[in-house]
């Protein structure tokens, strides 16, 4: 993209696009930072085989860690919140689902995963892969965050039955989001397709010609993006015939 | 007096331009985003537009310049860009249609000052 200033023999390009301002970059890792040692502290208060670390004072240390871990969890959304509210609700607004997702979602495997560089919907700020992640880290922190202030602070004050209840919740939603980071993290760290990623979260931008290629609607517009969406499809199907 | 159009979707942005163009008793017109603008426009037309790039989406200004630019009525507007994308000032050799015209850039956090300045010097070269 480049801007040409007139009457200069000088001209501007466009390098780099923001995607995250510096409280959602400290957010995320700051997030990242409290749920890890609360996957750790839950796995080994949950797993049956790991369960000799947390007798006695280590588990008392690990129930602390947990907590302590916990509150700070639940914080940061709400600080982000109250700091940048117009900004949150700009990303829930491009953390919505739409019709392209279903193609992305038909295509993901083949596009990410056996490499087959077909075309694929455009997708904009947050591609389906990012808004899934979004959308269960989100249920995640409602759903953990209230199972556990629930098992933190109603025991025998709740019926046995609810509590119990709590306790599945709280299991089996940390079982999906532990799944949930490891994807996460693989595709962050290891992907050769998601290396922009990483980057916007740890400078705030990503690359002009990454953000046209893999976030077209955000880059376009929707129009031209699916405009260039249909011309990028029909010479496909020009090349297999 | 110069009327302005100012085009961004951060209403902190657009209040704060507000305040510096009328201590200079410019007209402030104000749009949140490039379809408003345009339309904003063809119902009055500007002496100067303070253009934005990145709103709706990236290129949703370099869009406005660009229409702007196959408009007989807007094509003598002087456009300045307004934004936070950062950007390498090279040397170009043939311009080519991707290229987009302005009369100048600013870049984000701005000063008051090199705004005004920029401005009057648009205002006062030749048009398009």
């Amino acid at each position: 993209m480049t801007v040409q200033l007139k009457g200069k023999r000088e001209a501007i390009t466009i390098r780099w696009i923001p995607k995250y301002t510096f409280l959602e970059r400290a957010g995320h890792w700051l997030h990242t930072a409290t749920f890890v040692p609360l996957a750790i502290t839950g796995m080994i208060l949950f797993f049956p085989f790991l369960q000799p670390l947390a007798q006695g004072a280590a588990g008392q240390f690990i129930r602390m860690v947990h907590r302590i871990a916990a509150v700070l969890f639940g914080l940061i959304p709400i600080v982000y919140f109250i700091i940048q509210p117009r900004r949150l609700l700009m990303n829930i607004r491009e953390f919505m689902f739409d019709k392209e997702d279903i193609g992305w979602v038909k295509n993901a495997f083949g596009y990410y995963v056996l490499g087959r560089h077909g075309v694929m919907p455009p997708q904009g700020r947050f591609n389906t892969g990012e808004k899934m992640n979004g959308l269960i880290m989100i249920v995640a922190w409602v759903i953990l965050g209230l199972s556990g202030l629930i098992m933190w602070f109603a025991k025998g004050l709740v019926p046995t039955g609810l509590f119990q209840a709590m306790v599945i919740i709280h299991d089996v939603m940390m079982i999906i989001s532990v799944c949930m980071l490891l994807v996460h993290l693989y595709l962050a760290i290891a992907h050769p397709l998601m290396w922009a990623g990483l980057v916007s979260m740890r400078f705030g931008v990503t690359s002009a010609e990454y953000a046209a290629e893999h976030h077209a609607k955000w880059y376009y517009g929707p129009k031209r993006a699916m405009e260039l969406y249909e011309a990028q499809k029909r010479q496909a199907a020009g090349t297999e015939h | 007096m110069a009327k302005i159009l100012v085009v961004d979707d951060d209403p902190d942005f657009i209040n704060l331009i507000r305040r510096v163009l009328r201590s200079r008793n410019y007209e402030v017109l104000t749009a949140v985003n490039g379809e408003a603008a345009l339309k904003q426009m063809r119902k009055e037309k500007p002496d100067l537009v303070l253009l934005d790039i990145m709103m709706a989406y990236i290129l949703d200004g370099l869009d406005v310049s660009r229409e702007m630019a196959q408009d007989p009525n807007l094509k003598d507007v002087p456009v300045i860009m307004v934004t936070s994308l950062t950007g390498a000032r090279e040397q170009i050799e043939l311009p080519s249609d991707e290229y987009i015209p302005v009369e100048d850039w600013i870049h984000k956090p701005i000063d008051p000052d090199q705004l005004l300045e920029q401005i009057d010097r648009a205002l006062s070269a030749p048009s398009r």
